[in-house]
């Protein structure tokens, strides 16, 4: 995947990769991996991959919720009645 | 809860200032208790302790400060100190190991997994979960602090007391373990990589 005439490196691009998804990238070094993505189109599938796996990942894993019997153990134990969910 | 020092107009203020600051956060925490315990009545108490305990030191509260980031610490805390001092057996992770890995720089980040979409999408929230509570539970925590709250690198290490690069090399991987999980488990329901 590599391609040392133009100093591409997939390994650093995939460090990169993560941190992008992450939101750790600053503006510029956000510029500098998109355009390091359209070099390689292996690093920008990975990138897709990635992308599709948090998305994924976000939408299967289970949320629940505070109970409603222990929102009102909160209310009684602090004294506050009108604690409500927002 | 007693607050017998406080006078009736400072009470009103903090009760003001918990309903506003810290209640928005209820759920999430809850969600976040029930992950690292798996068990409701347990995830019930963390969510107790953390908002008494919250409370309690209201009075040291900044608004406006990162109440989430916060509130998440608490519940982390209390879950080390309540129940993972209930397990008999230590954790076989090799946490040394792991920190030492943050230190290799690129190196640590050349096991990238490849899981392919068509491969996970079959699978269902429920399979996922569980892949999910295979983890240790540093691990687990890294991922649900990241991926499903959204929170930083830098609030993470806060919450976990952990350098930012510990973190890093957690996350890489505790995703890459459940992409095993997943691919393992997708595998075995007859899911195939289309290459």
């Amino acid at each position: 995947m590599s391609n040392a005439m133009t100093s591409h490196d997939c390994n650093k691009v995939v460090l990169k990769m993560y941190l992008a998804l992450d939101g750790e990238l600053s503006t510029t070094e956000m510029q500098e991996f998109l355009f390091e993505l359209d070099r390689c189109s292996c690093c920008f599938r990975s990138f897709e991959q990635e992308k599709a796996f948090r998305t994924f990942l976000v939408n299967k894993i289970e949320r629940r919720c505070m109970p409603e019997n222990a929102l009102q153990k909160l209310r009684d134990t602090l004294g506050m009645p009108n604690i409500a969910r927002i | 809860m007693e607050t017998p020092e406080i006078s009736p107009e400072e009470k009103i203020r903090r009760d003001a200032l918990f309903q506003r600051e810290f209640v928005p956060h209820m759920d999430t925490l809850y969600n976040f208790g029930f992950h690292l315990t798996y068990n409701e009545v347990d995830a019930q108490d963390l969510v107790q302790e953390t908002l008494l305990k919250a409370y309690r030191f209201i009075h040291s509260y900044q608004e406006g400060t990162n109440a989430k980031a916060w509130l998440f610490r608490i519940l982390k805390n209390a879950f080390i100190n309540e129940y993972r001092k209930r397990a008999r057996q230590p954790d076989p992770i090799d946490y040394e190991e792991v920190v030492h890995y943050q230190d290799r720089e690129d190196a640590s980040y050349s096991g990238y997994v490849d899981l392919r979409q068509e491969i996970f999408q079959g699978l269902m929230g429920d399979e996922v979960t569980i892949a999910l509570n295979h983890l240790p539970v540093d691990f687990r925590t890294v991922v649900l602090l990241c991926d499903i709250e959204g929170f930083t690198y830098e609030e993470i290490a806060s919450i976990m007391d952990v350098p930012i690069g510990t973190v890093r090399s957690r996350l890489h991987r505790a995703r890459n373990m459940l992409k095993e999980e997943l691919k393992t488990y997708a595998a075995s329901q007859g899911f195939k990589e289309n290459r």
